[in-house]
């Protein structure tokens, strides 16, 4: 070792990648922007690449065989920022991979303030009962897994798989019987580690218990990827550039938006609802917002399509809004530019505004993940979600964003069921206090209070004899912590969590819509003293803003109880009534219950967002058994029953099977 | 009428087979009402079997439409498909004026056996345009269905090496290789089916492909293959009724991708070019030829078994290698905490076989794309009357072609989809009822859907059909037979008219006044074997 050189450790490594695609590096208009080098932060690297997060394991079975692990901590590779972009080096995809997923890793990390986790890999013994959660230290990344127009996320596996397939026709782009690498888009292995980042905060997201749910795994997943894209200044300022007369308009970045999904070899199905070429004109038209739009709209890309123009239109409301003076500017005030390029000045001044835009819409809609009901999201929950968390976060919201969200939301038709106003005050989710008084709840600062100062202890009844110490806020979850040790916290503070809730904590049960008591149906599942059960799935911290501009951190809690569902109405009724519980699991879970922010430093509840209905709630539960047994979700398919998704081995490969197609 | 599968049926009456059906036709016989039309349906299983009796000059004019039904179900309702052919040989006195084949499932013709058919000639045969051997489009699309046959097939015998971590996608595509293949089988035999297509892939081997052979063999008056749109067809021997056939569509999109364009320079090899054969040639492993290869040049490769062959260690048995091989080459595990250890590098998420789940979707898009190749017929009893909708197992592709072209009719106006549907009284429904076989709309949708059916007079005598064991769906996954929303539908808007297989007529409720409910009783005959309905003109 050159122990004489004295060299701070990196903090960053800069590897290069495909802007967008291959074909578009190909194209000589293009060429300047084929090609960018991201920096992510720096750690050390196994061949691989195997970092903390991911681990790219290259083997291709379909052709029987594996491809080099690359060794992106050799010299010359460090020397060159990476390897070069190259579509038959199979280790330049490795890096890609590693670089974009890296890349989509700390966007999510930004915006909520913490380091981020797998899902648990849940195992099992022979017989399916659940045996222990593992803590999984690193996502997997095949990138050539798949002889197929597919890529996708599996929740079993922990892995991302791609798929390479040859082009079907000779175009402006392809060239027929090439190979096309779906992990060569940028925007492909984005959507797909944004799969596996919300799988990670939301693992029952993917399943399917409304028309929705789906929609938004989908939706969100292409939100991250196409803001991920705009957050890069230097592919905007070349297409800035070239379009100088059509800026004013804003849909020029709605139809680019669109063809970076076009490029990527994928239909675009998800951003076609930004937009489409008109026949008659020849022109690409960004398609108008609808409040009907969501109308008999079921397929989830269809319906996802739908929240991703939601949100791209509060994108463009806060870019206008912030570009304005910059056109009165350098025209003199008339607003009107004059013909021929733009100024350079102008244009990196446009795409800094355009990224800086991007960056926080994006972040917007990260944190709203930590205010979402722990089950059944709808677009409408969604909405109160973004405007909630950035409310928590930016009190003042001088560019408007939340205003444009609400805005764009109504334009598209999208609004929470039973909502009274759709101003931003009133979409914001109920604080402790509020609950509280709603369920006339009273004397819940002691009992909450105890949560932090006492040691829980269970009830002499209860089955479960765990001591714990008080709530362990100690430790911090933030962008420094140990993930290993953070997923440990996690369980210490979910079972201390859970262990008060059985015991001075039932207090607040009723404003926090669940139930322990014993008059319940008997498909509610309970524990061994005849109580129903109480789940704890997740004690993570959120970022905030305290009111004097330091940051603040609330604890992030999801409580869940379950009860069998029938797909027979009459069967429920007759199980429900039934005096002992039913063997076996039923056709479907109900699950019911809420997402709790609790400020432990004031030791108050800040937040309480409940699912739509109780764990008694039949309406509800009826609900879910129809939109289940009601029709199937891809209407070219016979066999594609909505509850088929619950058995599912990979949910996503169906969904993004049909995508490709 | 449902009973629990009971195979050892202690039926004595029909032990003998067709002798004592016949003797019992004299009551079973199937008369049409002058100028109109008896529609037997036959309780065969979950699979459509049906017999016509249309008015004749001297004798009823009889049409068969399919016949078969998926293996298992018949057991649930108590029949066999040969007590159904016995009594269409009874009944039509050997001679079936017209027989039809909707599409090539197991399910609409695995009753049609040379032993089930003995006997039984037949004057004309009509069959899709799909099935025409001197239209180059269906020729290329029957050589596609082939090369994906065998592509699947083979695929599937790869991850059945996969055992348990497979067993659930092997079993998706076996249901759905037996609906391609046919035959009366409960369990598809891989093994068998493999054999008997051989390695050239002649699928011309298949129950199913034998049944379609037997009926377009017996045509004596020759083989007709209809084409939506245009113009009608004449049922020989009953005057008035003319035949409307709605489907299956001509995509002219997928025709332009199996057909290259002249002098494209590609020639007619259908080699590498499809995503489907990049991946059969993978699926083949060495007899490939070039494709089946790594798109990457060899210095970047490790073949498989150099990677993890006995005696390895390195990267690919510490990443990639099961349990069995890391143990021999790595002593350290119990330095790693064991929660990490128990997650870090498991079999679990190795993708040996993963890619091979391609295999499934083919199989689903064959099936899908033969239900879409469904023949839809629609009869008219008599000029600018009553209509008769049969719609096999059409999914929504040929359902939304329907308004794609209109019919001329020699005198008058054109004839359009909705006018047809509009004078439907009569809905075979499509699919045994399921989700996508009949389409949700209103009468201003501008596709084809329940509600443009039975409008004006004819919606008081709107009745539905479905041909489903209902018991019998429920042991499959995802076959949701009928679909309770579209039966209440069905029910709803025929209010109560609607039959199916395994649903005596004594169980069927009516949701009109007692007069209309008795009226229409008066037109229905049940019997343990079949339902008749009879339609006046």
């Amino acid at each position: 070792m050159p122990s004489t050189t004295f060299v701070p450790t990196p903090t960053q490594r800069k590897l290069r990648i495909f802007a967008l695609d291959p074909s578009v590096a190909a194209q000589y208009d293009t060429a300047g922007i084929g090609e960018l080098t991201i920096a992510i932060p720096w750690e050390d690297l196994a061949s691989g690449p195997i970092g903390q997060y991911l681990e790219v394991v290259d083997v291709d079975p379909a052709s029987g065989c594996m491809y080099h692990p690359a060794d992106l901590d050799a010299q010359h590779v460090l020397a060159q920022n990476g390897l070069a972009p190259s579509e038959t080096n199979p280790q330049f995809h490795q890096q890609m991979a590693y670089a974009v997923a890296m890349a989509t890793v700390v966007h999510f990390e930004q915006a909520l303030g913490r380091v981020a986790l797998w899902s648990d890999h849940i195992e099992r013994d022979a017989s399916g009962n659940v045996v222990g959660h593992n803590f999984i230290p690193r996502l997997r990344i095949y990138p050539h897994a798949l002889r197929d127009r597919n890529a996708y996320y599996s929740p079993d596996k922990k892995a991302l798989l791609f798929g390479y397939f040859p082009a079907g026709t000779t175009d402006e782009t392809n060239t027929r019987d090439t190979i096309v690498y779906t992990v060569l888009s940028h925007d492909i292995v984005a959507h797909e580690t944004a799969h596996a980042l919300l799988d990670g905060v939301h693992p029952r997201f993917n399943e399917p218990v409304n028309g929705d749910v789906l929609a938004f795994h989908e939706a969100f997943a292409d939100i991250v990827a196409l803001f991920q894209h705009f957050s890069y200044p230097g592919v905007l300022r070349y297409q800035i550039a070239l379009t100088r007369g059509n800026l004013a308009q804003e849909n020029v970045l709605a139809q680019l938006a669109q063809q970076f999904g076009k490029a990527a070899g994928r239909r675009g199905a998800l951003r076609d609802a930004l937009g489409g070429f008109d026949p008659k004109s020849g022109k690409w038209k960004a398609r108008a917002p609808s409040v009907n739009a969501l109308d008999g709209v079921a397929e989830p890309h269809d319906r996802g399509a739908i929240l991703v123009a939601a949100i791209f239109g509060a994108f463009l409301k806060v870019y206008r809004a912030r570009t304005v003076d910059l056109y009165r500017i350098a025209s003199e005030g008339t607003g009107v530019l004059r013909a021929g390029d733009i100024h350079p000045d102008l244009t990196n001044r446009l795409a800094d505004e355009a990224a800086k835009c991007a960056q926080s819409i994006l972040q917007m809609c990260i944190r709203a993940l930590d205010y979402c009901p722990p089950v059944g999201i709808t677009f409408g929950d969604y909405l109160r979600a973004i405007v909630t968390a950035d409310y928590d976060l930016n009190p003042d919201d001088p560019y408007g964003y939340r205003l444009a969200m609400v805005e764009s939301f109504r334009q598209w038709g999208i609004h929470p069921d039973g909502m009274r106003s759709m101003s931003v005050e009133a979409l914001l989710w109920p604080t402790g206090e509020e609950a509280m008084e709603e369920a006339a709840v009273r004397g819940y600062t002691d009992a909450l209070r105890s949560l932090f100062t006492e040691s829980q202890t269970p009830r002499a009844t209860d089955s479960r004899k765990i001591k714990t110490g008080p709530l362990d806020v100690v430790k911090p979850w933030n962008l420094d912590s140990d993930r290993f040790q953070t997923w440990r916290g996690v369980r210490h503070n979910a079972t201390a969590l859970w262990t008060w809730l059985m015991g001075n904590g039932s207090a607040l049960l009723p404003a926090l819509g669940l139930v322990l008591d014993r008059d319940v149906p008997a498909t509610v599942f309970k524990n061994n003293i005849g109580l129903p059960t109480l789940e704890v799935h997740s004690v993570r911290t959120a970022q905030r803003r305290s009111a004097r501009g330091g940051v603040a951190n609330d604890l992030v809690v999801e409580i869940v109880q379950r009860r069998r569902g029938y797909f027979d109405a009459e069967e429920q009724a007759r199980r429900d009534k039934a005096n002992q519980p039913p063997d076996g699991n039923g056709d479907f879970r109900y699950r019911a219950g809420c997402t709790v922010l609790i400020d432990p430093v004031s030791m108050t509840i800040r937040r309480v967002i409940r699912t739509t209905g109780t764990i008694r709630d039949n309406a509800a539960l009826e609900r879910m058994r129809k939109f289940l047994t009601e029709g199937g979700g891809d209407p070219d398919n016979a066999f594609a029953l909505k509850r088929d998704v619950l058995r599912a081995a990979e949910p996503f490969a169906m969904l993004h099977r049909h995508e490709g197609s | 009428m449902v009973k629990a599968p009971n195979k050892k049926t202690t039926r004595t009456v029909r032990k003998s087979g067709g002798t004592k059906r016949a003797s019992t036709a004299a009551d079973g016989a199937l008369v049409p009402p002058a100028g109109g039309v008896a529609i037997r349906m036959y309780r065969i299983g979950h699979g459509d079997c049906f017999l016509l009796a249309f008015a004749g000059k001297t004798k009823p004019v009889f049409m068969l439409i399919d016949c078969g039904y998926k293996p298992g179900s018949p057991q649930f309702i108590d029949t066999t498909a040969k007590e159904v052919t016995d009594d269409i040989r009874a009944v039509t006195g050997g001679h079936i004026d017209v027989a039809i084949v909707t599409h090539e499932h197991q399910d609409h013709l695995n009753g049609i056996t040379e032993s089930n058919f003995k006997d039984i000639t037949i004057g004309e045969s009509w069959f899709a345009w799909t099935e025409d051997p001197d239209d180059d489009y269906a020729n290329a699309l029957r050589k596609r269905f082939k090369d994906r046959l065998l592509c699947v097939l083979q695929a599937r015998q790869r991850l059945a090496l996969g055992g348990a971590a497979t067993a659930r996608s092997v079993g998706k595509i076996d249901e759905l290789l037996a609906f391609e293949l046919g035959g009366d089988a409960e369990r598809f035999d891989a093994a068998a089916a493999a054999r008997s297509l051989g390695a050239s892939g002649d699928a011309g081997a298949s129950q199913n492909k034998r049944a379609m052979h037997l009926i377009r063999d017996r045509a004596e008056k020759g083989v007709k293959y209809l084409r939506p749109h245009g113009s009608a067809t004449k049922v020989p021997g009953a005057d008035g009724v003319r035949v409307f056939p709605l489907g299956p569509p001509r995509d002219d999109e997928l025709l332009h991708s199996l057909m290259p364009e002249e002098g494209e320079g590609y020639g007619r090899d259908d080699g590498a070019r499809s995503l489907g054969a990049y991946f059969t040639a993978a699926v083949r492993g060495g007899d490939g030829g070039a494709h089946s290869e790594s798109p990457f040049a060899r210095r970047y490769r490790v073949a498989w078994a150099d990677a993890l062959g006995r005696g390895r260690n390195g990267f690919w048995v510490d990443h990639y290698g099961d349990s069995a091989q890391k143990a021999a080459t790595r002593t350290d595990r119990t330095k790693f905490d064991p929660l990490v250890a128990a997650t870090d590098d498991a079999a679990w998420r190795r993708i040996d076989h993963d890619w091979l789940n391609t295999s499934e979707q083919l199989a689903l898009d064959m099936n899908n794309d033969t239900n879409n190749g469904s023949l839809v017929l629609a009869f008219e009893l008599s000029p600018g009357g009553k209509v008769l909708l049969f719609a096999a197992d059409a999914q929504r592709g040929n359902w939304i072609s329907w308004t794609n072209g209109t019919w001329r009719d020699g005198t008058r106006k054109k004839i359009t989809a909705q006018n047809l549907l509009a004078r439907t009284v009569l809905y075979k429904v499509g699919h045994h009822g399921s989700h996508n076989a009949t389409l949700k709309g209103t009468l201003k949708s501008d596709y084809a859907n329940l509600d443009w059916m039975a409008q004006g007079d004819y919606a008081g005598e709107f009745t539905a059909m479905i041909t489903a064991v209902r018991k019998w769906a429920e042991t499959q996954v995802g076959w949701d037979h009928p679909l309770k929303a579209i039966k209440d539908a069905l029910l709803d808007k025929a209010a109560g008219r609607v039959f199916q297989t395994d649903t005596k007529v004594a169980a069927m409720r009516g949701r009109s006044t007692k007069d209309v409910w008795d009226g229409f009783k008066k037109n229905v005959r049940d019997d343990t074997l079949y339902v008749d309905f009879l339609i006046a003109p």
